[in-house]
């Protein structure tokens, strides 16, 4: 397992570790982009699952149970028993993904990647353009379309 | 504790309330609103920081339940395929809405006679008409005129611009030929009545921290508040008292120490939505209302209306800037709102066009949808869907129903001990064919303008923001709850503004129509004001 990163997250230290793996399989750096395991991402998320230990610690207990290593395991191997991961512990993924797209998705290094200029909206918003109004011609062209009564 | 008496009690300061609050200072009676919520900070909202998608599903969530605020009250929807939404504070539900603010047509208001179904309005859009152009001009509304799909009417502000998503889906709707316009919308596209201009910042439905979205807390509080009408928040009203005239007394609430308090009132008006205001009157128990105060006719909390959504989303291969510009306005299409037999439903809905989702939401989408994967795949499957994602909301007429209804939990209450409401709902036939045609037309609209892959989500469980129909409106005490100006056919002294007054629902989104409902009903009782309870 990965060094634990320093957080003041509630989550044990197992459940960390198995968290920050799942965070670098997720979402995996490439190019630009960095992983989900970043640490100042990966912060986030660890306090966003503070409040799901249990349902953190019952999925690493079913992965335990598996018989395998999962930390050895290929990721090809790690996302296949992700799968199975899914199907039996649907509450656990959808809590993990969760905070982990909250948390990934609000980076300003990855918003900058994406085209949206790494800050939050406001106060700065965004210029749109004009609307070229020529494009409801067609539309005033045939006229009333309203029911009279 | 008993307070000292006012002339109107108001209960609730959203968008109705707010309406008939600041229309009523003309009459100098001394009027208080008790609102159970706080005032919001707009430096509070979600678009404040990067994280404003998460905090929308939080904090600003627009379900009570999950929100789950000391503000908030629990509802119990086990038994709806569609939940509530709603936001309680001063400026209701207007705090989250999207602005789309679409009028009614004169259609909607004659739907049995036209079509054979539901209730005709006791009044009629020509009635409602000058209550539409004030309240358009109070809320600072951003319009095109001209739009075939409504008699003329005049446009406050100029339109919302379009931006690309926009231009790109009405290229579509032209070569259908099918009827598309710039949404109306309560929004500044210019700095007016104090209000900054829209800075286009994205997600309206977490609250405009730029101030240009009319919410009633920034557009009819502040010129209310200004003319002597005191705003009373975190008051929780319990129930409505009566004496042995079956005339209001006031209302009982707990104050924001949880200590119950008595408010004398000449009038009582109630504004706190279409499933808060049922909840308050059937909570309102005697030995001479034993079903709830106001409810002779056994109607209210019946007839309860959502408006059935639809989700369309079509991907595209070019990005198009859809996190530009307000949420949920951008161009409407009301190709089909009116009634066409040959469709196979009756009445019809409105194409609500929106913008683009945000960075969290795509990938969210696409984990849940498996269009996005979990590891090397991510980032290539997730850079096909941002910004390349745009479609729709159909918002179908549902029509009047007894067994749709809003009851008392006889558990689930808040934390005041008050019951919380109970939603029993099914979706009508009609509502089924009427979303199944929206979905096939939905599709057809996204290929026209170039989508690649189109999905749908119908009916959308997260919908219901619109809440209606629970002490309707009528001439005849025994099929209504109100008459046509608003009071009750039981008690003369109680008024209900808001929602629950509607007679059917439109395939529009009703805030508008519940505003000027409320300017219209304030006029016609400074009108019999002397004579009021006659």
């Amino acid at each position: 397992m990965p060094d634990l990163i320093s957080t003041d997250a509630a989550l044990n230290p197992e459940a960390s570790a198995f968290i920050m793996l799942l965070l670098g399989l997720m979402i995996p750096a490439e190019g630009e982009m960095p992983s989900a395991a970043d640490p100042a991402i990966a912060q986030k998320c660890l306090q966003g699952m503070s409040s799901a230990e249990s349902l953190v610690m019952d999925a690493l207990y079913f992965i335990n149970d598996q018989g395998v290593d999962f930390e050895k395991l290929s990721p090809t191997e790690q996302l296949r028993l992700i799968d199975t991961l899914r199907a039996s512990k649907p509450e656990f993924i959808a809590a993990f993904q969760f905070n982990a797209v909250a948390s990934y998705y609000a980076d300003e290094r990855v918003l900058t990647v994406l085209g949206l200029e790494g800050r939050a909206p406001h106060p700065g918003g965004y210029k749109a353009p004009e609307t070229d109004w020529r494009l409801l011609e067609t539309v005033t062209e045939r006229g009333s379309i309203y029911r009279k009564v | 504790m008993t307070n000292e008496s006012v002339d109107v009690v108001i209960v609730g300061a959203g968008a109705s309330g707010a309406a008939i609050a600041w229309s009523l200072v003309d009459t100098k009676m001394k009027i208080l609103c008790l609102e159970q919520g706080d005032w919001v900070n707009p430096a509070d909202y979600p678009t404040t920081g990067t994280d404003w998608e998460a905090k929308g599903w939080g904090d600003f969530s627009f379900s009570p339940n999950t929100r789950g605020r000391e503000t908030d009250y629990p509802i119990n929807e086990d038994d709806s395929p569609i939940n509530i939404a709603n936001f309680n504070g001063v400026g209701g539900s207007t705090i989250l809405y999207a602005a789309h603010f679409p009028r009614f047509h004169p259609s909607d208001f004659k739907v049995k006679s036209l079509d054979g179904v539901g209730d005709d309005w006791p009044i009629d859009y020509e009635t409602l008409e000058p209550y539409y152009a004030e309240n358009d001009r109070m809320m600072g509304v951003a319009a095109l005129a001209g739009d075939p799909a409504y008699p003329p009417k005049d446009a406050v502000l100029p339109p919302v611009p379009i931006g690309k998503l926009g231009e790109t889906l009405g290229r579509g709707l032209n070569k259908l030929g099918w009827h598309w316009w710039p949404s109306d919308s309560a929004i500044a596209t210019q700095p007016y009545d104090g209000r900054d201009q829209c800075a286009n910042l994205g997600p309206c439905v977490t609250g405009c921290s730029q101030g240009a979205k009319a919410s009633t807390d920034i557009t009819y509080w502040p010129h209310a508040i200004r003319a002597g009408v005191e705003l009373r928040t975190r008051c929780r009203v319990k129930e409505i008292t009566h004496d042995e005239n079956d005339m209001a007394t006031g209302v009982v609430y707990f104050d924001e120490n949880g200590d119950e308090q008595f408010q004398p009132a000449e009038v009582v008006i109630m504004a706190c939505n279409g499933v808060g205001t049922p909840r308050i009157l059937l909570n309102s128990k005697s030995s001479r209302f034993p079903n709830g105060i106001a409810n002779d006719s056994g109607l209210v909390g019946k007839n309860l209306m959502f408006h059935p959504y639809a989700s369309i989303q079509g991907v595209f291969e070019e990005r198009l800037d859809g996190h530009i510009g307000p949420g949920g306005c951008c161009i409407w299409s009301q190709e089909f709102y009116e009634t066409d037999q040959s469709r196979g439903h009756l009445r019809g809905y409105t194409f609500e066009i929106t913008r683009g989702r945000g960075a969290a939401s795509t990938a969210l989408g696409g984990l849940g949808s498996g269009k996005v994967p979990w590891g090397p795949g991510h980032h290539q499957a997730y850079q096909s869907l941002f910004d390349k994602t745009a479609g729709m909301v159909a918002i179908c007429e549902d029509l009047p129903e007894e067994h749709n209804t809003v009851t008392l939990d006889p558990v689930l209450v808040d934390s005041d001990g008050i019951p919380a409401p109970k939603i029993n709902y099914t979706l009508s036939d009609n509502s089924k064919k009427m979303l199944d045609h929206a979905v096939a037309k939905g599709e057809e609209m996204l290929r026209a303008a170039g989508a690649v892959d189109v999905t749908s989500d119908s009916p959308l469980g997260v919908a219901g923001w619109h809440l209606m129909g629970t002490a309707r409106m009528g001439t005849d005490p025994a099929k209504s709850v109100v008459n046509e100006w608003g009071r009750s056919h039981d008690v003369k002294n109680l008024f209900v503004v808001d929602g629950s007054i509607f007679v059917t629902s439109a395939g529009v989104n009703p805030t508008s129509t519940i505003q000027a409902l409320s300017l219209y009903i304030a006029d016609n009782m400074k009108k019999r004001l002397a004579n009021l309870f006659d």
